[in-house]
């Protein structure tokens, strides 16, 4: 049933990259991504293309798992190779069919869109496979914390997400158990048209609800019996600290930054 | 027709890093009319092995008959085997979600397909076996009632599918101790008066000794111990090495029989404990 569903894909283990601070992650990553808008011929892709090389071999995490997360995007990079291949007009015509040709131009802007796409995906989720979703929010919420000064509530912001983050287990595990104890009784979520479905869905919809809002009450009363009041004043459990890794990891980064661009312009 | 588990193993999320053995090579064997109980820490596979009764969960290795119906891993179609066996999960009041107290126990009858005067008989005889009075609260939301009501109301829903095995995990937890009797005793009566197969979950000896036939117990995936209440409480020492404790009573003829008195150990009622304990005090404090 549910049993497959694994919260974001974090995929612990203890590497290099795991060890990284969330904020050194983030902030690679941005660059990463802003990288690789600069890349102008194949051979930008080379250097982009042997960092994330370098980077997926460090975190020790299987390639399989990593190209994983292309699969749900498969249909947009396909669609956009497509669409760049056969609408990108000038240049010389390769093939020409009906009225669709297929330029050198629009080869190359097609199979460029798609590359950029494939290393954006695995990229980022690079990022999501190495840090637990707490770290990712505590690193948020540090970098988003100069904002203050304009009122921005990061910590608030920060809060609310962890609190989402660490409830999706509970309510899976939640959303199990009621399936369960719903299918015991013979109701049936796997079969029928639409309309059954969704209507077999109201004995586990209600009880979910029912348990959620339980858990929110129990939740904030807990919290307040312990003082919480916002993010004024706290300290924090896990204090992040910018380490020798995480300097070098920005080296390495800046490296492929100035790579790509002496690449593209000089 | 009996219950048979051969060689079960059951594992979930195999193949990613979150691959677990819930159970593994279990085989045991329950028959009809049985009152058993599965004893087990937190974790020691017994909801698990529950959940393999009704086809909720699918054997990875081995094969389970019930009633004569076989279920492996590729088993499909199990809605006669649900049938046959009710299952009351814990705190089955979390499962609860009709405008009525009767609309929700005449939930699992309504998706056998009955007649609504098969599903009015069944709805009332239900609510009547867990001491419900339908008549006065058919009408209510199950959401007004009290806790141990609900818990009724959850259990007669189960209860109205009219299964011949019923498996019940934990059903008195977060119950006070009236509630807790009661629900027991109503269980006792079906196991009396209906003939059903009962196996009952839980982690309390005390409530499992005086209930049931037979106990299997179970730790880290494994059946570690089976047999009746005097036979597994005879073994205390391997029960304790499980992090399971034993009945009071038991406890209190284990520390008399240290002290050197002549008491038997193989005691697990309150009600033997006080003979044996009335002949030890009648033989030296009369005389």
């Amino acid at each position: 049933m549910l049993k497959d569903i694994t919260l974001g894909q974090y995929y612990p283990k203890d590497s290099p990259i795991h060890r990284l601070d969330p904020r050194t992650k983030l902030v690679i990553t941005f660059m990463f991504i802003v990288i690789i808008f600069f890349v102008r011929y194949y051979t930008g892709y080379l250097y982009v293309l042997a960092f994330l090389a370098l980077a997926v071999a460090l975190s020790r995490i299987p390639v399989k798992y990593v190209l994983k997360g292309l699969k749900p995007l498969l249909f947009i990079i396909v669609l956009t190779f497509l669409i760049n291949l056969f609408f990108t007009g000038g240049g010389t015509v390769l093939v020409k069919w009906w009225r669709l040709e297929i330029t050198r131009e629009g080869l190359r802007q097609a199979i460029f869109m798609a590359l950029r796409l494939i290393f954006l995906v695995s990229g980022t989720s690079l990022l999501t496979l190495t840090t637990s979703p707490i770290a990712l929010t505590d690193g948020i919420e540090l970098l988003l914390k100069p904002l203050r000064v304009i009122r921005f509530p990061a910590h608030e912001l920060a809060m609310m997400m962890t609190i989402a983050l660490r409830f999706i287990p509970t309510l899976l595990e939640e959303t199990d158990k009621i399936m369960k104890a719903q299918t015991a009784r013979g109701a049936d979520f796997e079969s029928g048209n639409l309309v059954q479905r969704a209507k077999a869905l109201v004995p586990l919809l209600v009880p979910l609800f029912i348990s959620a809002f339980r858990r929110a009450d129990e939740l904030a009363m807990a919290m307040e019996a312990r003082c919480y009041r916002g993010g004024e004043n706290r300290t924090r459990m896990k204090v992040l600290k910018v380490e020798s890794r995480d300097y070098a990891a920005y080296g390495i980064a800046l490296l492929l930054v100035a790579a790509v661009l002496m690449n593209a312009y000089l | 027709m009996p219950i048979k588990m051969e060689n079960v193993t059951h594992i979930y999320m195999p193949g990613t890093p979150f691959m677990s053995r819930a159970i593994a090579d279990v085989s045991l064997e329950i028959s009809d009319g049985e009152f058993v109980g599965l004893i087990g820490h937190t974790g020691s596979g017994k909801s698990t092995l529950i959940q393999h009764l009704n086809g909720l969960l699918k054997p990875t290795e081995g094969v389970v008959y019930v009633n004569g119906i076989r279920v492996d891993k590729d088993s499909k179609n199990l809605k006669a085997l649900r049938r046959e066996v009710g299952l009351v999960f814990q705190y089955p009041e979390h499962q609860l979600f009709e405008e009525t107290v009767y609309l929700d126990i005449a939930f699992g009858p309504k998706n056998l397909g009955l007649t609504e005067d098969e599903i009015d008989r069944r709805v009332t005889e239900a609510a009547e076996l867990v001491g419900i009075d339908i008549n006065e609260l058919k009408d209510r939301s199950p959401f007004e009632l009290s806790g141990g009501q609900r818990r009724r109301v959850a259990i007669a829903g189960v209860l109205a599918m009219e299964p011949r095995i019923l498996v019940l995990d934990e059903p008195t937890a977060g119950l006070d101790p009236r509630g807790r009797d009661e629900i027991f005793r109503q269980i006792k009566d079906l196991h009396a008066k209906k003939g059903m197969t009962i196996i009952l979950v839980s982690h309390s000896m005390e409530d499992v000794a005086r209930l049931v036939d037979r106990i299997i117990v179970m730790n880290k995936g494994r059946v570690e111990l089976t047999g009746t209440p005097a036979e597994v409480f005879s073994h205390a020492d391997r029960l304790l090495e499980m992090g399971l404790g034993m009945p009071q009573v038991t406890g209190l003829m284990r520390a008399l029989r240290d002290k050197g008195m002549d008491v038997p150990v193989d005691i697990y009622t309150v009600q033997q404990s006080m003979d044996v304990l009335r002949k030890l005090l009648g033989g030296s404090g009369n005389a």
